[in-house]
């Protein structure tokens, strides 16, 4: 049997699953009986001083292998000791009755809403942090053990629902072979830290957690972004000497990182990379590459307990157009919906989200969200050279009604004196068949072409690529992808307008492009 | 990492025979089955990877 997902950090690992459940706490809601208070007081004392030991424990244990995790560790045990934060859970309990379960969480919930709100980045991060010191005190309250992945005895999978910072931050490097999340995509933190710590990894698998149970052996294909559940010796054989064979090539090619992207016939090919983050990990490889061909800023939106605000999402943009100096950074205007949902903007349910309000179509529906990207994208341009992509565009209304909207708030910024790059480029990703059916047409309005094959074969196939029913009929090899590709690079070739063909993870058809003439590639 | 793709993007190009690989674009164009077009881009990603050592001509 076997599970598809999302391929986010390659290599192919054969492993032993670990089901990571993080604790879920049962609040006691019922005030206290009379008489109890002292009691209940000292119990809260001794879950503090134990959430205190199991701090101190992880930073020691931290301080020599990763002196940065153990700053955070540090940090949370301020949060802890926080006097302020301490008596105002004591008058709850006192005062108020409340059992020191609720007042724990009641008390961490209102600070770090407040912090959340703040404009200060820093101060709006240690949200999380006053959020990760609320779990621990209620699970030492609940006399239940640590269960974290900083310390595991032998080689596992990870299979979770989801992992957060607080998951990932001490995670056992060593004993930690693959990850499987039921959520999640390219850009979201747990795809950031597994190729940052090259782990192999599949995201956005259904029914993992049902269908994968500790102890079993499976494999992990993130070439593929497939799980292979209860293999055969056969498929042991033949994916232990696969996964041998792509260690060995991405040891071997990481010598090629500083080499200029030239053919044997000499020629140069234009090699751009893929950022689904502001973060020094996303952007490490900016110096080699010639440019950001697909700048993702769904990070922005879903990483996050709030919507990004003009200046947030400015300082993120400002900071990857300085890492790619004066090369192109083609960003993606935000491509939200479908099996990309959001916690902090509610969005009607649908019955085919992919078909529904996604990417430009969700942008033009909630013009205030786009009006607001759209500002900061302009004032950001100026610091190096944006251009920028609409997704999931259909015709061409939806690409005028889009320039529309920029050349608005471009004026608004001319009156108001605020400085923004006046050549930027505004082009379109083809996912939609009925926009690549009219490239012509499509040529006449943008500056460039950019294409992601995952969507575009999904649409043209009629076959949702996360339904392992209708797998056979998702081809990504279908002749049909191959003419729409080569009919988008001929004709945006004979516009004289660029094109630009951004590679997702997992594909093998990622060099073929250039050869029915996609002037550049762009880089998982 | 993304950094890591693209060096593997680098070691391929590298190796990469353009005139050959235009050949097999134009041939693919011409296949009528999925599994055809994704057998020759197998066989020829492999053969790719296969190519030992660092070329010396730049």
């Amino acid at each position: 049997m076997e599970l598809f997902g999302k391929p986010v950090s390659r290599g192919i690992v054969i492993g032993t699953v670990l089901r990571y459940k993080p604790f879920c706490p049962q609040l006691q809601e019922e005030p206290l009986s009379a008489g109890t208070e002292a009691r209940m007081l000292e119990r809260y004392e001794q879950t503090r001083n134990k959430a205190g030991e199991e701090l101190d424990a992880l930073e020691k244990q931290l301080l020599d292998k990763a002196p940065d995790k153990a700053k955070i560790v540090a940090a949370h045990r301020d949060i802890l000791l926080d006097p302020a934060i301490d008596e105002e859970i004591r008058t709850m309990v006192t005062g108020q009755n409340l059992s020191p379960d609720s007042a724990i969480a009641r008390t961490y919930d209102t600070y770090a809403a407040l912090l959340s709100k703040s404009k200060n980045k820093l101060m709006q991060e240690r949200a999380s942090d006053l959020l990760d010191v609320k779990g621990r005190l209620l699970r030492c309250w609940a006399g239940e053990p640590e269960r974290n992945l900083s310390v595991l005895s032998e080689p596992v999978t990870v299979v979770a629902d989801d992992l957060y910072p607080s998951d990932t931050v001490a995670l056992d490097r060593t004993h930690v072979l693959g990850i499987v999340t039921q959520v999640g995509g390219a850009t979201c933190h747990t795809a950031i830290i597994a190729r940052s710590y090259e782990i192999p990894a599949v995201l956005g698998v259904e029914g993992a957690m049902e269908q994968l149970h500790d102890g079993q052996t499976i494999i992990l294909d993130a070439e593929a972004g497939k799980i292979l559940i209860q293999p055969s010796a056969q498929d042991l054989a033949e994916y232990r000497t696969k996964g041998e064979r792509v260690a060995a090539q991405l040891r071997e090619e990481r010598a090629y990182l500083d080499k200029e992207p030239i053919t044997q016939n000499g020629t140069r090919l234009e090699t751009c990379l893929n950022v689904a983050a502001a973060t020094a990990q996303e952007l490490a490889g900016a110096a080699y590459a010639d440019g950001c061909g697909l700048l993702r800023t769904e990070f922005l939106y879903l990483n996050s307990d709030h919507l990004p605000d003009e200046e947030e999402q400015y300082r993120a943009y400002k900071k990857v157009l300085t890492a790619f100096g004066s090369k192109p950074v083609i960003l993606r205007t935000v491509d939200i919906g479908g099996d990309k949902q959001l916690t902090n903007l509610e969005l009607p349910r649908e019955s085919n989200p992919f078909l529904g309000v996604r990417g430009l179509r969700l942008s033009l529906a909630r013009p205030e969200l786009f009006r607001t990207q759209v500002r900061a994208v302009l004032r950001a341009s100026v610091h190096g050279n944006l251009q920028v992509m609409l997704p999931m565009v259909g015709g061409l209304e939806e690409i005028r009604e889009a320039k529309a909207i920029f050349a608005q708030e471009a004026t608004a910024l001319d009156r108001a004196g605020i400085p923004w790059n006046h050549h930027i480029q505004i082009g379109i990703m083809v996912e939609v068949p009925s926009i690549a059916l009219i490239a012509d047409l499509a040529a006449d309005e943008v500056d460039f072409v950019s294409v992601g094959t995952n969507d575009l074969t999904q649409y043209l196939c009629a076959a949702d690529r996360m339904n392992p029913a209708v797998r056979p009929y998702y081809q990504e090899y279908h002749p049909a992808v191959f003419r729409i590709l080569g009919h988008l690079a001929r004709t945006f070739s004979a516009a004289g307008k660029k094109s630009v063909y951004a590679a997702s993870w997992g594909e093998i058809l990622w060099p073929s492009p250039r050869w029915w003439g996609w002037a550049s590639t762009s880089c998982p | 990492m993304s950094a890591a793709c693209l060096a593997g993007a680098k070691r391929v190009i590298r190796h990469l025979d353009l005139a050959e690989a235009t050949a097999l674009a134009e041939e693919i164009q011409n296949l009528k089955t999925a599994a055809e077009i994704k057998r020759r881009l197998t066989d020829f990603a492999e053969k790719c990877a296969s190519k030992k050592g660092e070329p010396d001509y730049v």
